[in-house]
C-alpha cells in the first residue's frame, strides 16, 4: 500500500503495473534502499524499501512482458565508440533490438523498421532522435532520469508505432539542493546545472551539450548542439507542474563567398536540421490517493533545411513537421482486485515534405515546389484494467481504439492488448501476451543513415496504416541471493501495410513520393535470453537473440519473400562491470551478430547503345537480400578512475577503447581491383576500427 | 616514480590503438554467366537484334570503355527470327558479330512478335515477345535557349503529342551531331552499314519518359531543359512504345542513381528476354532536326 501511495503521488507515467513507478523514483537516487518517512496527511507506516527487492517481485509478478528497464545509470557504464556513451546504443545491446549501421542508434526491433520506434522525451514524440547522420542520439547523459523500451505487451497507453516504444524521461531538479555535472568528452562536452527556484516548492534544470568538430577539424564546418530545460513545480503535496523542453540542430556551413580568389567560383552549402520540442503535465492526486491523473500539452518540431549556391545559381530543400499533442490520463485503484487506467489522446500533425526554392540561370533544370502540404489529426482513448484473479494469476486486459483522419478519408483501428502472468513460485512466472499497434505515419527511408531523404509521411487515401499484431511467451525467474533476473521470451509478430520505395524510386526533386511507395507485410518471429545482474561490484546483462524476419511485396524482388535488411540470426551481447576497487572500475563488452543479408551481383551484361556506337556494361544481381555479410565480433573496454577534486566536487575520468582488436564490422560490399589475379574482388569495408578515447566527468 | 612510468605505459597504450584502421575483409560471392543479352533496335524499316553472352561479376571487361563487346560475349553463330504469330517469319540476316538485322520486315501495327535465337554453339534457345507500335500521331517540337552562352547553354524542348489515349506510353531521345561524331566508331559491317548508320546515337540515360496518363484533351505535353551548345545541330526523337520497355527503361534511367547499397537497393532491371537479360521491342520513330546556329 505505501509503494502504491508513493507511485500515485510520484509517478510521471502512467504504466500497467504500475508498483515500477516509485521505483524509478528510487533508482534515481542511486542507492539500493530508500527509508521513506510519509507526510503527516499521509497515514502510512514507515518503511524501508530495497529497491532491487522490490523490482526483482515486479520482474516476477507482473503481467508486463518484452520491456527492457535497466537503470540509465547501469545502462551508461557500456563502454562506447569515442567515450560517449549513449542511451540508445546500451539498449541495442539488449535482445531483440537490432543496430542498424555500425556506430549508429538505429533500432530494429523484433524485425521492425526503424521508423516502427514511438521515442518520446517526457510524453513529447521525436521524430528524428539522432545527431551526426544517426550516429549519436539526441540524450544529454546528464539529463536522464529514466528510459524505458517496451518491445511487446504494449500498454494500452501507448500507440501510434508498430515495432516498440521508448519513453525517455529527463531529471527532475531537486527542491532542496544545487547539483552541477560537467562532462568533458573528446566528441562533445556536456553541463547540467539543477537549481531549486523556490526551495521546497519550484526546481529548475538546464542542461546543454555541444560537439567540437567544427573547432578541432577546421575542414569540417559541422556542429551539433543540445539545450534541455525542466522546470518542476509542486503547488502541494497533491499537485506538481512540470514544464519540459529540448531544442537541437546540425549544422553544416560551408562557403568560399569571402575568398579573395576572384576566378573561384563562389560556392556556399548550409545545411540545419533540428528537434524543437516542449512538453507541459499536470500530474494530481486525489485526497484519497485512489485516484491519479496526468494532463499533458505537448509541441513537437521537426525540420531539415538544404541550402546550395554555385554563383548565381541558389537552391533550397526544406521539409517539416509539427505535432500539437495533447493527453489525459487517469489511474484508478478503488476497486478491489483492479488496477484500472484510461485516457484519451489526440494530435494535430502538420507535414510539409520537399519545398523547393530556385534562382538563377542553371536552376532551371529544377522545379520550384511549395511541398505538399499535409494536415491530420490522430486520436486514441484507451482503458486497461489489471485485474488480479488470484494469488497466483494476474490479467491486464485492454483496447485502444485510434484513429487518424485524413483529407479524403478516416482510419479508425481497435487495439487489442491483453497480458496474463501465472506465478509457478516466488521466484519464477510464466506469461503470456498479445497486442496490435497500428501506425499512421511512415518513414520512407533509402538508406541506413539519416538522410535528408527519409521523409515521414502520413496515412493518406492512398497510403494505409501499418498494423502489427504480436503475440509473445516468456519465462521469467529471478535468483534473490545474488541479485539476478532471468527472462527468455518467444514472440511471433506480423507486420501489414509496410512501406519501401520502388525498385529504382527517383527520390531527389520529387514532389509526389506517394507514387514511388509500394505496400507490402513482414513477419518476424524469435527467442531471447536476458540475463541481468543490477547490483554488486559485478552488474552487467547478456542478452541472446534468435531471430527471423522478412518482408515480402507483391513489386520487389518479383513478389518473392526476403530477408528483411536487418535480419540477423544470431546477436549475442555481453556487458559486464567490475568495481576493482572503490576507486577503480572496468566495463567491457563483447558483441557477436550474423551479417546483415545484402544484394550482391552475381553477373554483368554488355548492352549496346541504339546507335551501336557505344556499349555500356550493367550489373545482374541476386534476389533481394538473398546473400549475407560475414559476422561481427566486437569487443569494447571502458576504465573508470573515480576521485575528489575537493571536498564537494567529484569526478570521473574515463579511459574506453571502442573495438580493441580492430576487426572489420562489415556494412558494405564493394567490387575493388585485385592486383594478384589481375581482376576484381569483392571485399566488406567496416567504418570504424580501434577509437580511444578519455573523457572527465565532474560533478558537485 | 612508479605512477609515472603507469602514466607514460598508458600513453603509450592510447598512442598505439587511437588511430587504427581495420583492413576489408573478402568474400566470396557466387557467380554466373553465359545467360542470354539481347537488345534490339528499330528505325527506318530495319530491325536490329543484338545478341550476346552474360559475363562473370569479377570479369575485366577492359573493351567496354572503348566501345566494344569483348568477342566472347557475342553470340557469333545464331539464327535469329522474328515471326508474328501464325503469319510470315523472318530470319535476320548475319550484320556482325552478335548482331543480326532485316530491312525487309513488313511490321503491322499492334501486332504481337515472337522472337526466338537459336544459339548453333550450345543449343540453347531464346525466346522474347513484344507489341509493334508505329508512331502514328500528329507530334509538334519546339527548341528555345533560355540560359547561358556558348557552349554552355540551356535549352528547352517542348514537346507535343496529339491524339493520345491514356494507355499509350512514349520515350524522346535526344542528341547531337557533335555528339555523334564523338561517338561515331562503328564497327566493321556488310552492305547493310547503311541502314544501321540511320540509327542515331541515343544515349539511353538521355531520354524522357511521357505517359499517356498526363495527357489533356488527347494532348500530351513534355517539357525538359539539356545543355547544349549554340553551334550544334540538335536530334530529338519521338517513339511509342508498350508498358514492358516503357518499365524497362524507367528502371534504366533511373539505374544512376542507385549508386550502391548506402543509398538504395540494387534492382535488376526488368526484361522479357526468357531466359536472360536486356529487352527486345519494335517501334517506330518521328525524328526532329533542329540547326541551334539559327536560334
Amino acid at each position: 500500500m505505501m509503494i502504491q501511495n508513493i507511485m500515485k503521488h510520484q509517478s510521471t507515467s502512467i504504466i500497467l503495473a504500475s508498483i515500477c513507478l516509485p521505483l524509478q523514483l528510487l533508482a534515481q537516487k542511486n542507492s539500493s534502499s530508500i527509508h521513506h518517512r510519509p507526510t503527516p496527511g499521509n497515514k502510512l507506516e514507515e518503511v524501508t524499501v530495497s529497491v532491487h527487492s522490490v523490482k526483482r517481485k515486479l520482474f516476477i509478478e507482473s503481467a508486463q512482458m518484452g520491456k527492457t528497464d535497466l537503470p540509465v545509470s547501469l545502462l551508461l557504464k557500456a563502454p562506447a565508440i569515442g567515450g560517449e556513451q549513449d542511451i540508445i546504443k546500451a539498449l541495442q545491446l539488449t535482445p531483440g533490438v537490432k543496430q542498424g549501421t555500425e556506430g549508429s542508434i538505429g533500432m530494429y526491433v523484433r524485425g521492425g523498421g526503424n521508423d516502427e520506434n514511438l521515442i518520446t522525451l517526457d510524453g513529447a514524440t521525436i521524430y528524428n532522435a539522432g545527431h551526426l547522420l544517426g550516429f549519436f542520439s539526441l540524450f544529454n547523459n546528464t539529463t536522464l532520469k529514466e528510459a524505458q523500451l517496451y518491445k511487446s505487451s504494449f500498454p494500452a497507453q501507448y500507440g501510434g508505432r508498430m515495432s516498440s516504444v521508448l519513453d525517455v524521461r529527463t531529471k527532475d531538479a531537486s527542491l532542496q539542493d544545487y547539483h552541477t555535472q560537467v562532462n568533458i568528452g573528446t566528441i562533445t562536452s556536456s553541463a547540467n546545472v539543477q537549481l531549486p527556484v523556490v526551495k521546497d516548492k519550484m526546481s529548475l534544470m538546464l542542461a546543454g551539450r555541444r560537439t567540437y568538430i567544427d573547432k578541432v577539424m577546421k575542414s569540417v564546418p559541422y556542429y551539433f548542439y543540445d539545450l534541455n530545460g525542466k522546470l518542476v513545480f509542486k503547488a502541494d503535496e497533491r499537485n506538481r507542474f512540470y514544464l519540459s523542453s529540448y531544442y537541437g540542430d546540425d549544422v553544416l556551413r560551408s562557403s568560399n563567398l569571402n575568398s579573395k580568389n576572384e576566378d573561384q567560383k563562389q560556392i556556399a552549402t548550409n545545411i540545419k536540421m533540428g528537434n524543437k520540442v516542449w512538453s507541459a503535465k499536470w500530474n494530481r492526486l486525489s485526497a484519497n490517493n485512489l485516484f491519479a491523473s496526468d494532463l499533458n500539452l505537448s509541441y513537437s518540431n521537426f525540420k531539415y533545411l538544404v541550402d546550395g549556391r554555385a554563383d548565381n545559381n541558389i537552391l533550397s530543400v526544406r521539409s517539416a513537421i509539427r505535432d500539437y499533442n495533447g493527453r489525459y490520463d487517469i489511474r484508478y485503484s478503488g476497486i478491489n482486485g483492479h488496477k484500472i487506467t484510461s485516457g484519451i489522446h489526440a494530435t494535430y500533425h502538420y507535414f510539409n515534405p520537399n519545398i523547393v526554392n530556385t534562382s538563377g540561370p542553371q536552376m532551371a533544370l529544377f522545379t520550384n515546389s511549395a511541398g505538399k502540404k499535409i494536415y491530420n489529426t490522430e486520436a486514441a482513448v484507451y482503458v486497461n484494467d489489471e485485474i488480479t484473479l488470484n494469488a497466483k494469476c494476474l490479467l491486464a486486459a485492454g483496447v485502444r481504439l485510434s484513429g487518424m483522419a485524413t483529407g479524403g478519408k478516416n482510419y479508425i483501428s481497435p487495439e487489442p492488448r491483453i497480458g496474463f502472468k501465472y506465478s509457478l513460485s516466488e521466484a519464477s512466472s510464466l506469461k503470456l501476451s498479445y497486442a496490435r499497434m497500428t501506425q499512421y505515419l511512415h518513414l520512407v527511408s533509402s538508406s541506413s543513415l539519416a538522410l535528408p531523404t527519409d521523409l515521414w509521411y502520413p496515412v493518406t487515401d492512398n497510403i494505409k496504416p501499418g498494423i502489427s499484431d504480436q503475440l509473445s511467451i516468456g519465462y521469467y525467474h529471478t535468483i534473490p541471493s545474488m541479485d539476478i533476473s532471468i527472462s527468455t521470451e518467444l514472440y511471433y509478430k506480423r507486420m501489414q501495410n509496410l512501406l519501401e520505395y520502388k525498385e529504382g524510386a527517383l527520390l531527389v526533386m520529387n514532389n509526389d513520393y506517394e507514387k514511388e511507395l509500394v505496400h507490402g507485410c513482414g513477419e518476424a518471429y524469435g527467442a531471447e535470453l536476458f540475463v541481468s545482474k543490477t547490483a554488486g561490484r559485478f552488474t552487467g546483462w547478456l542478452g541472446y537473440t534468435l531471430s527471423f524476419a522478412t518482408r515480402r511485396f507483391d513489386s520487389l524482388n518479383g513478389g518473392k519473400q526476403y530477408y528483411a535488411r536487418y535480419d540477423r540470426r544470431h546477436d549475442l551481447s555481453l556487458v559486464a562491470m567490475y568495481d576493482i576497487t572503490p576507486k577503480w572500475s572496468i566495463s567491457t563488452t563483447w558483441i557477436y551478430a550474423t551479417g546483415s543479408p545484402f544484394t550482391g551481383q552475381v553477373s554483368q551484361y554488355i548492352v549496346p547503345s541504339p546507335g551501336l556506337t557505344g556499349v555500356e556494361a550493367l550489373p545482374a544481381y541476386t534476389g533481394r537480400n538473398e546473400l549475407r555479410l560475414s559476422a561481427s565480433f566486437r569487443t569494447d573496454m571502458d576504465l573508470q578512475y573515480k576521485f575528489k577534486v575537493s571536498k564537494r566536487v567529484k569526478a570521473d575520468a574515463h579511459l574506453s577503447v571502442y573495438n580493441v582488436f580492430n576487426r572489420t564490422q562489415p556494412y558494405t560490399v564493394q567490387r575493388v581491383p585485385d592486383e594478384k589475379n589481375n581482376g576484381y574482388k569483392y571485399q566488406q569495408k567496416g567504418l570504424f576500427g580501434t577509437i580511444t578515447a578519455a573523457s572527465l566527468n565532474i560533478s558537485l | 616514480m612508479k605512477n609515472r612510468n603507469v602514466q607514460l605505459l598508458l600513453l603509450a597504450v592510447i598512442t598505439l590503438f587511437a588511430c587504427r584502421k581495420p583492413k576489408p575483409l573478402d568474400i566470396v560471392i557466387p557467380e554466373k554467366n553465359n545467360d542470354a543479352v539481347v537488345t534490339s533496335f528499330a528505325a527506318d524499316n530495319v530491325i536490329v537484334v543484338s545478341a550476346g553472352y552474360s559475363a562473370q561479376a569479377l570479369k575485366k571487361l577492359d573493351d567496354t570503355a572503348a566501345g566494344f563487346i569483348p568477342k566472347d560475349l557475342l553470340m557469333d553463330s545464331a539464327v535469329v527470327t522474328i515471326e508474328q504469330q501464325g503469319k510470315q517469319q523472318y530470319k535476320l540476316a548475319k550484320a556482325s558479330n552478335g548482331l543480326y538485322m532485316s530491312d525487309e520486315m513488313k511490321l503491322s501495327e499492334k501486332a504481337e512478335y515472337k522472337l526466338t535465337i537459336t544459339d548453333l554453339k550450345t543449343g540453347k534457345i531464346t525466346n522474347a515477345s513484344t507489341q509493334y507500335l508505329p508512331f502514328t500521331n500528329e507530334a509538334e517540337v519546339k527548341t528555345t535557349f533560355i540560359a547561358g552562352n556558348g557552349g554552355d547553354s540551356l535549352l528547352n524542348v517542348y514537346v507535343a503529342v496529339s491524339n493520345v489515349e491514356v494507355s499509350d506510353r512514349y520515350f524522346i531521345s535526344y542528341t547531337t551531331l557533335e555528339q555523334l561524331r564523338k561517338n561515331a566508331k562503328l564497327p566493321e559491317l556488310t552492305s547493310l552499314n547503311k541502314g544501321i548508320k540511320s540509327i542515331v546515337s541515343f544515349e539511353p540515360k538521355k531520354i524522357q519518359l511521357a505517359d499517356g496518363n498526363k495527357a489533356t484533351n488527347g494532348v500530351l505535353e513534355h517539357n525538359f531543359s539539356i545543355n547544349a551548345t549554340r553551334r550544334d545541330t540538335m536530334v530529338i526523337q519521338i517513339v511509342q512504345i508498350d508498358d514492358g520497355y516503357y518499365n524497362y527503361l524507367a528502371a534504366y534511367k533511373r539505374t544512376g542513381y542507385l549508386i550502391n547499397q548506402l543509398t538504395g537497393e540494387p534492382i535488376n532491371l526488368p526484361s522479357n528476354i526468357k531466359p536472360g537479360y536486356g529487352y527486345f521491342a519494335l517501334y517506330d520513330t518521328k525524328r526532329f532536326v533542329f540547326d541551334l546556329t539559327k536560334k
